[in-house]
């Protein structure tokens, strides 16, 4: 990250409460694995593995000793795993073949990709719990439910389906998988049909889509004069969630679209509840929420660490995850409990942009100002700084006015954005690809 | 806009005077952007295509990818109706093979067409020509009384490669889809000196070469409607255009993966994307404006040489490129000798012969002509070199 962050507002933020339980199973898993993990067991000096010994391990004592380990970045898991990351003696292709665990690699740019161990159950255990921090999900989820998926074919959760697969293939359990596409450029009208009638077949409860998968769906099918079953919730998960999404998903379905925050590594983090904040799912995680320290961000733009409770293979240890979040310092007394209360996900921190006078944007905050142009179906910018120039490279949805007034609206936004003596251009594109991971990449800087 | 840094080609020299490229009809220079992204590939990423395992793999796949998005936005098309081929000629034949034909079936075409427009559907299929007019311009007018209920398919070219005149398309497309027939245009000679838009023309088909459009040789694409794409046969089929392979059958890819087996051209097209984005960047309008300007400028300094003859010059300009065809008589000089002359008394790159066109040249009953073909990077000075060698050569 070569952002400048000198001069940056390095705050600390107040911690919220967390009940003892947290703080034990905290330390725990502290204990555990600096004496288990061969990574970290370098870093534990002989002070810190006598007071875990000694279980003298309040609150204090575990925030104390994590402010001492060393951040562990996505770099480190690769060149870590697996050796130094898993326990010390264990056979994890005896445990790969005993279905005890399972392998999952994420893709994506070159920075980003990932190999790690998950316990088989691990991720749907959080998983559920993450989704009963709101009531109206929770209700769903005491009953028998069924769930769709909906996200790129290459990697969902714990299933992975690429290239066409029988439905009976992608129906596993209480769950079905919709997509068989790597990329939604690439759906038909017949694919777009055939996933609107297996959905609206399977009735399910809940649906859980990647937020620019579902938009798209929701687009075509009402073009196509299609509608969607209503499911009871929707959770919206995988990138980052654009008003743009959340647009276009609402003209199709009537269900809350509830932002799911994590990571194929990191785990269920944060889950939004009935009042637009996202809660933590403490019971999987601990989580250090880091001022930012970017040039121009108040204290409350962060950098998420966290620190895994119950992984038993590969536990993360202040990890990294790329991304910046708003905290609301005021908490939320919805009744989804303590810990931190987030405003927003704000994007990744590599995709932060800068103004004119080198203040950081956050991927959030571009998208605040950009999706509300009415027209837009999608959006990127990217930043040429050797130019001094911020193209914006845009996708109309509907054409209600000409693409010269389009580009007036969305050159005065770049300019609230980015300075009033921004260099702007705007590109209209029919299609913007998607990452390697499948993923849409709202903001980038070159070089 | 004459972006002639760009273009290192234009630096070189023989017998120690510097080029003057003419001859971008053929195949055309290429830009520092595509030459380093064909090198960046080779240092940094060299991989196959369809998403390996590794690191590399993931790269060039995204970079291949990338580039079918780069194409799409360049004519105004969706990634999943570009099909990358090897050129405009794979890209033909790939429609000839995929409509099926049998040799009662009729393709209307013109006497003027490339080899690769024409022999396809000589093959698969009866090819009925347009006849042309004496300047080498073809009859378009034509076109509604030679379309019968054996008419398969309309295909005709853009932009012609030996005279530079822009064919009537919108009429043209008008007139066969009023008779329930597709079109296919040949864009080898359009796509890099015009804007297009495959959607607002609603055409069916078209192809086109990536060397002629200041991108590498070795691929091409063929955009066409996705429903045409959906209905084809299987063209080639091996690796990559296969999602299952069992015992008892095999599933293709989604279309347009399924036309592209093998190992494609990945470096080229690479490039291709990104000689796709240079064109975008100058913007096809400007580089159209001054195609026809570089192209009425070499016709007006040609026309007045003593001995030239020029073909489809009584087309305006706006209705041209920035080409030129003319025959010079020079006794018994093959017009073939003229470009010879040329090239090595005046290092003056241009074509001469029957460039792929046999029936034209039959038909104008001339042995063959010389071509001068301008790109984005010529300017009026060159058309001046052009047109003083010309000049000597018939003195
Ligand atoms: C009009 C036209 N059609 C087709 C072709 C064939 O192109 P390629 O050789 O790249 O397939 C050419 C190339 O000269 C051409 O000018
Ligand atoms: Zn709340």
């Amino acid at each position: 990250m070569n952002i400048d962050s000198s001069g940056g507002n390095t705050g600390v933020l107040s911690e919220p409460s967390y009940p003892d339980s947290h703080w034990e199973a905290t330390s725990s898993a502290l204990a555990w694995a600096l004496e288990a993990i061969p990574l970290y067991a370098g870093h534990a000096r002989h002070g810190d593995r006598t007071r875990i010994a000694t279980a003298s391990m309040d609150a204090d004592a575990t925030k104390c000793l994590l402010r001492e380990l060393p951040i562990l970045s996505k770099q480190d898991i690769r060149l870590h795993f697996p050796k130094q990351l898993l326990p010390t003696g264990f056979d994890w292709r005896a445990a790969v073949e005993r279905n005890e665990a399972v392998l999952v690699a994420t893709s994506g740019t070159t920075d980003e990709r990932l190999q790690l161990l998950w316990e088989e159950g691990w991720w749907e255990r959080q998983e559920r719990a993450a989704l009963c921090l709101h009531p109206a999900v929770r209700l769903v989820l005491s009953r028998d439910y069924r769930e769709a998926v909906l996200t790129s074919p290459l990697c969902s959760g714990t299933t992975c389906h690429s290239g066409p697969t029988p439905l009976a293939e992608r129906t596993i359990g209480n769950l079905l998988f919709l997509n068989q596409r790597g990329d939604p450029t690439y759906w038909t009208d017949s694919d777009v049909r055939t996933m609107v009638s297996e959905l609206n077949a399977f009735e399910p409860d809940g649906l859980e889509a990647d937020p620019a998968y579902l938009a798209e769906l929701c687009r075509r099918a009402r073009r196509l004069g299609l509608d969607l079953h209503q499911p009871s919730y929707v959770t919206l998960s995988y990138e980052f969630v654009s008003g743009l999404h959340r647009r276009e998903i609402a003209k199709a379905l009537s269900a809350p679209l509830l932002n799911l925050y994590g990571s194929t590594e990191a785990g269920v983090l944060f889950m939004e509840c009935e009042r637009g904040l996202l809660h933590h799912n403490h019971d999987y995680s601990h989580v250090e929420l880091v001022p930012s320290g970017l040039f121009g961000a108040p204290t409350s733009l962060a950098r998420v660490l966290v620190t895994q409770l119950s992984n038993r293979f590969t536990p993360l240890l202040r990890y990294d995850i790329g991304d910046l979040a708003f905290v609301e310092a005021r908490g939320c007394d919805c009744g989804a409990g303590d810990g931190w209360v987030l405003r927003s996900i704000e994007g990744r921190l590599k995709d932060v942009t800068t103004t004119t006078r080198s203040e950081a944007v956050t991927v959030g905050e571009l998208d605040r100002e950009i999706s509300q142009t009415r027209e837009l179906a999608a959006y990127q910018v990217i930043q040429e700084r050797d130019r001094g120039r911020w193209l914006i490279r845009w996708v109309a949805g509907d054409d209600a006015r000409g693409t010269d007034e389009i580009e007036r609206e969305i050159t005065d936004r770049m300019r609230v954005l980015y300075g009033a003596d921004a260099h702007v251009e705007c590109r209209r594109e029919r299609f913007i690809a998607p990452e390697p991971s499948g993923k849409y990449r709202l903001a980038m800087r070159k070089p | 806009m004459t972006p002639r840094n760009d273009f290192p080609l234009l630096e070189r020299q023989v017998d120690g005077r510097r080029i003057t490229y003419l001859d971008s009809a053929s195949t055309t220079p290429k830009p520092r952007a595509v030459i380093d992204a064909v090198r960046r590939y080779y240092e940094n990423h060299t991989a196959n295509v369809h998403r390996g395992a590794h690191v590399l793999s993931e790269e060039t796949t995204s970079r291949y990818e990338e580039a079918r998005f780069s194409i799409a936005a360049l004519v105004g098309a969706a990634p999943n109706e570009i099909v990358f081929v090897r050129n405009t000629t794979e890209a033909i034949n790939l429609v000839a093979h995929g409509l099926g034909l049998s040799s009662e079936d009729e393709i209307v075409t013109t006497a003027l067409e490339h080899h690769s427009n024409y022999l396809p559907w000589r093959l698969h299929a009866r090819a009925v020509p347009l006849p042309l007019d004496e300047d080498g311009v073809p009859r378009y007018e034509l076109l509604r009384e030679r379309l019968t209920s054996r008419t398969k398919l309309a295909a005709v070219a853009h932009v012609s490669n030996v005279t530079g005149v822009v064919a009537p398309i919108e009429r043209w497309i008008e007139e066969s889809h009023a008779r329930g027939v597709p079109v296919l245009l040949d864009a080898s000679q359009s796509v890099s000196h015009l804007p297009v838009d495959v959607k607002a023309l609603d055409v069916d088909f078209f192809a086109f070469s990536s060397h002629k459009m200041l991108g590498p040789s070795g691929v091409g694409a063929l955009y066409a409607k996705a429903d045409w794409l959906e209905r084809f046969p299987l063209y080639q089929v091996g690796g990559g255009m296969v999602a299952r392979h069992d015992d008892d059958r095999f599933e293709p890819r989604e279309v347009p993966f399924r036309f592209e087996a093998g190992t494609p051209a990945i470096e080229a097209t690479i490039g291709f994307g990104e000689a796709a984005s240079y064109l975008r960047a100058i913007g096809m309008e400007r580089v159209a404006e001054h195609s026809r300007r570089i192209g009425a400028e070499m016709v007006d300094s040609l026309r007045s040489i003593p001995g030239v003859r020029l073909f489809g010059a009584s087309i305006p300009p706006e209705r041209r490129i920035g080409l030129a065809t003319f025959t010079l008589d020079v006794g018994d000089l093959a017009q073939r000798d003229v470009a010879r002359l040329l090239s090595d008394g005046h290092q003056v790159i241009v074509s001469g012969g029957l460039h792929c066109a046999h029936l034209f040249h039959q038909r104008m009953t001339v042995a063959g002509t010389v071509r001068a073909s301008s790109h984005v990077f010529n300017d009026s000075s060159d058309v001046a070199r052009l047109a003083a060698a010309v000049r000597e050569i018939a003195s």
